[in-house]
């Protein structure tokens, strides 16, 4: 180590060489300083360096900072809406019913040019947060979480209830592009939203939202554990409809996970959910999905993936409409802005 | 013919993680420009010719070019001139060959210095290169190579050759993120509405396999780097983009010595090969500064046949 200090108090960079947020290389972690007589990496016009190569890459003074590529905030969604429609869907469900794996799943389509056709990878806001997903590198922590989805995220923050952002665009003459931002909410949320109303204010968000996917693990519905899961999502729908005031034409997709795992047979009680979230005046429709198929030979890994998606846009036709749409990309963010809480 | 009185600087930035060829490519490119058969030429030498000289003597002697070390930084300052299809161009041209180390670090960081922020201007173009058979490069996720991050089973061995660091970042995610911080920044130096060429190099061409070149480089960046190809398509109303395979000797020089004593038995100067798709169908040509005349707006792009104007 060639020198340097944190900005951290608690960190011991300047003497261990080691980060205390695990970034791989310390000179590059955000809070890193150089001594005062290092050179920039980058912006010297020096042709040569005094520094030990690959120690010190950080410049001092960025000309230039870009987005961290993890997750969204929820003023990062409102610059994102600011400019151009997005569309915001919820994923909820309770703790590994699958909600990750959808997520991860959904980008790997995207990383190897497998989105069902015309659709193409179009950008992504937070390419970083979806590749530590699929990595497994950006598991929630232990204790307690945030209750409402964070503001803003940067490099080194713990994974926290927040948004990812990925657009596609189709590749016919239509050409249409979609901006997706989806939530990554812990299974918790699911759960405190059913035993408590005074948690209704942390969803006040979907009341823009253009869909909501309900996760639920295709195992546990045709197991013994079937009734007090359907119970759990009842209570949360309801809360949903009731004190989150999600508005009645927000499309609900009733993801049913691992359904490799149960022989491709949609389970009689993801129907019966379906079913109740109608009555409560919802669109609802069930959508079998294998985001990692354990028989890929026979079903294709991220099955039923990218259907809950187009169950999603497609639902939300009229919102295509030019004119409608110059007028939600003025009143969206600040709608917003009004539920973020 | 009339000279023109010098345009400004102009800059093509070469973008690429380490060993992407970027090196051997602007060794090639000064040996191209001093032979003068191509779209530009030299118009005098370079007031620092020693990092251009060093890379060009490892051409003319049968040897590729080292990598550019990680502390060395170069900004080569080349006085071109240009005298085809009736256009007149003389300028200087600045191409900034940077180890791929920086690419990663500005990528890692999310931050780049004064030293990248004032090449971005009208007329900046920009070659991104990746090389084929590269260690460097780091292939994309699948379900397959990522499946045991979910405690499922792994239904088969993960393929060999298939880096899955958890850390490293595959280089297709390295270079979208990089393609997106320059539209960022076209955006907000230049204008919305300005498309900047970026021409995506394939270097090391001549290592693709035989049944794969006739597609063109496009195809094989679709097939090995899907999320890159994919952002191009969707996003080619943002910039300009074209496809570039180079080979910097049209073999290897390194693996395979009956090619390079016959290399040596000929004209060093004049090796190399482009392949591109310009006119609309794949071609070669021996021009080896094609790719860097194209990012100026030099050259044509697809279907347009001329000559743009940055």
């Amino acid at each position: 180590m060639a020198g340097g200090t944190c900005e951290n108090a608690d960190c011991t960079v300047a003497t261990t060489g080691k980060c205390l947020l695990s970034q791989p290389v310390p000179t590059e972690c955000p809070h890193f300083r150089p001594p005062a007589n290092a050179e920039d990496g980058l912006a010297s016009d020096s042709g040569s360096s005094t520094v030990e190569p690959g120690t010190l890459k950080m410049p001092t003074q960025a000309a230039r900072k870009f987005d961290w590529g993890n997750e969204l905030g929820t003023q990062d969604a409102i610059e994102i809406m600011s400019a151009k429609y997005a569309h915001l869907i919820g994923i909820f469900g309770s703790t590994d019913a699958g909600k990750t794996c959808f997520l991860s799943s959904l980008y790997l389509m995207a990383s190897g040019g497998k989105l069902p056709s015309p659709y193409q990878f179009a950008g992504s806001l937070t390419l970083q947060a979806f590749e530590d997903r699929a990595r497994g590198l950006r598991q929630w922590p232990n204790g307690a979480l945030p209750k409402q989805l964070v503001d803003h995220t940067v490099l080194f923050d713990k994974r926290q209830p927040s948004l990812l952002h990925l657009a596609i665009r189709e590749s016919n003459m239509e050409r249409r592009r979609f901006d997706l931002l989806m939530t990554d909410v812990p299974g918790e949320w699911t759960k405190d939203l059913a035993l408590r109303v005074s948690n209704a204010a942390s969803f006040r968000f979907l009341q823009r939202a253009d869909g909501i996917i309900l996760v639920v693990d295709g195992n546990v519905l045709n197991s013994d554990q079937r009734h007090a899961e359907l119970q759990r999502l009842r209570y949360f729908s309801e809360r949903l409809a009731t004190d989150v005031q999600v508005s009645r034409d927000t499309p609900f997709v009733i993801l049913v996970s691992k359904a490799d795992e149960i022989g491709m047979q949609v389970p009689v009680s993801a129907d019966e959910l379906r079913d109740y979230i109608r009555n409560l005046g919802f669109p609802a429709e069930t959508i079998l999905s294998a985001a990692f198929s354990r028989k890929p030979a026979e079903i294709e890994n991220g099955m039923g993936v990218f259907n809950a998606i187009e169950a999603i846009l497609f639902h939300t036709a009229p919102r295509n409409n030019e004119s409608h749409l110059v007028d939600e990309v003025q009143h969206y963010p600040r709608t917003f802005q009004r539920f973020k809480g | 013919m009339n000279v023109k009185t010098p345009e400004q600087p102009r800059s093509v930035l070469l973008i690429g993680v380490r060993d992407a060829g970027k090196t051997n490519f602007l060794s090639r490119l000064w040996l191209a420009l001093e032979a003068a058969r191509g779209i530009l030429a030299k118009a005098g030498l370079p007031s620092d010719l020693d990092y251009l000289a060093t890379g060009a003597d490892h051409l003319l002697k049968g040897e590729f070019a080292e990598r550019t070390p990680p502390d060395v930084r170069d900004a080569t300052e080349i006085p071109v001139k240009n005298t085809s299809n009736g256009h007149e161009f003389l300028g200087t041209l600045i191409v900034p060959d940077l180890p791929g180390e920086q690419v990663l670090s500005v990528f890692r960081t999310r931050q780049w210095s004064n030293e990248w922020e004032d090449r971005i201007g009208p007329g900046c173009g920009c070659l991104l290169f990746v090389r084929v058979d590269s260690t460097e490069m780091i292939a994309p996720l699948d379900w397959l190579n990522c499946h045991h991050m979910f405690g499922g089973p792994l239904p088969v061995v993960p393929p060999e050759n298939v880096s899955i660091e958890k850390a490293t970042a595959p280089t297709q995610v390295v270079l979208v993120d990089w393609l997106q911080f320059l539209r960022k920044a076209f955006t907000e130096r230049v204008s919305g509405t300005y498309k900047p060429r970026i021409g995506l190099v394939v270097a090391a061409w001549d290592l693709v396999p035989h049944d794969q070149k006739e597609e063109g480089p496009g195809a094989w960046v679709a097939s090995n780097l899907p999320l890159l190809a994919q952002y191009v398509e969707a996003n080619n109303d943002d910039f300009e983009f074209e496809y570039f395979g180079v080979s910097v000797a049209s073999g290897d020089l390194k693996a395979n010595e009956e090619f390079r004593r016959a290399y040596l038995k000929g004209d060093p100067r004049t090796a190399g090969e482009v392949i591109h798709s310009l006119s609309g169908a794949v071609k070669t040509s021996d021009d080896m500064t094609l790719p860097v005349a194209w990012a100026l707006g030099l050259a044509g792009a697809t279907g347009s046949g001329g000559i743009q104007e940055p």
